[in-house]
């Protein structure tokens, strides 16, 4: 019974760590398609 | 060396380093005999308290410095502390009540280690909510600022709740012993350096994407201008 706490107690500590480092990847990826918009639209501007 | 470089050296160390801290939990750290099995949640669930108080300093002297400076740079790393503190202030409150159902039987008890760790976590959550609520920067920054450093000071009052008060949480660190085995000790000394390492690459992973979202919207706000 005692290992059923301590199974979920890491599987807690590893499922939050990881969803956290996945979600701040999330958004660089979302910062990184915003900064191409940019760039295609200060292209469209100087052509 | 770049931030972002900086990052990922710290990141790797930790990807390295974690796995080696939790095959040291389950094949190098004896059982303790009182507690079984459960005890092992012990290794991380005080690494990961320990990360959250420095998280919560770091925000402390990053609100000092923002309003001594007035900087953008401050305010990320005070954003940045003050998420990372909350995700790992979480994580200590699920682990200890995944802990203290087997062995007090109960999740929750209002114990004065566990109500002061809830108010930190209340404090330095409300303070993501209001930064979320503030559009307008420089004020955002001075709010969060002053509810970081004002906040901080439950984070002493949280390492000595359980020797000033009457408490049932164990503390292992006193001030003249350790109360683990050597074997113990090395093991949560692995997991320590591992998880501050984690720390420290997801930190500053984290300030450097703040200061590239803050820079991308600027040049937004600029080009809608002109």
């Amino acid at each position: 019974m005692k290992e059923t706490y301590l199974v979920i107690a890491y599987m807690a500590i590893w499922i939050g760590l990881s969803g956290y480092v996945v979600a701040l990847a999330q958004r660089q990826r979302k910062l990184s398609l915003k900064i191409e918009v940019l760039n295609k639209r200060l292209k469209v501007e100087e052509d | 060396m770049s931030v972002l470089n900086r990052s990922a050296l710290f990141s790797g160390l930790a990807a390295l380093l974690l796995p080696v801290a939790i095959g040291m939990v389950f094949f190098y750290a004896p059982m303790e005999k009182t507690m079984g099995s459960v005890q092992k949640i012990f290794y991380f669930h005080l690494p990961l308290a320990f990360s959250a108080f420095l998280s919560f300093f770091v925000a402390c002297v990053s609100g000092i410095m923002y309003l001594r400076r007035r900087q953008r740079v401050w305010d990320a790393r005070l954003a940045a502390s003050v998420e990372i503190g909350v995700v790992m202030t979480t994580l200590v409150l699920i682990t200890g009540s995944l802990w203290g159902k087997p062995i007090w039987n109960t999740y929750w008890t209002w114990d004065p280690r566990l109500t002061t760790s809830l108010i930190l976590w209340f404090i330095f959550a409300s303070c993501l909510i209001l930064r979320s609520a503030i559009d307008e920067e420089g004020k955002r920054a001075t709010f969060s600022a002053v509810m970081a450093i004002v906040g901080f000071i439950d984070v002493p009052i949280v390492f000595l709740s359980a020797r000033i008060w009457r408490s049932i949480h164990p503390t292992v660190i006193r001030s003249n012993s350790v109360g683990l085995e050597s074997s113990m000790i090395v093991t949560l000394l692995v997991c320590m350096t591992a998880m501050l390492i984690f720390w420290v690459g997801l930190y500053k992973f984290r300030v450097s994407l703040y200061l590239q979202e803050a820079k991308v919207n600027d040049l937004q706000i600029d080009g809608t201008k002109s």
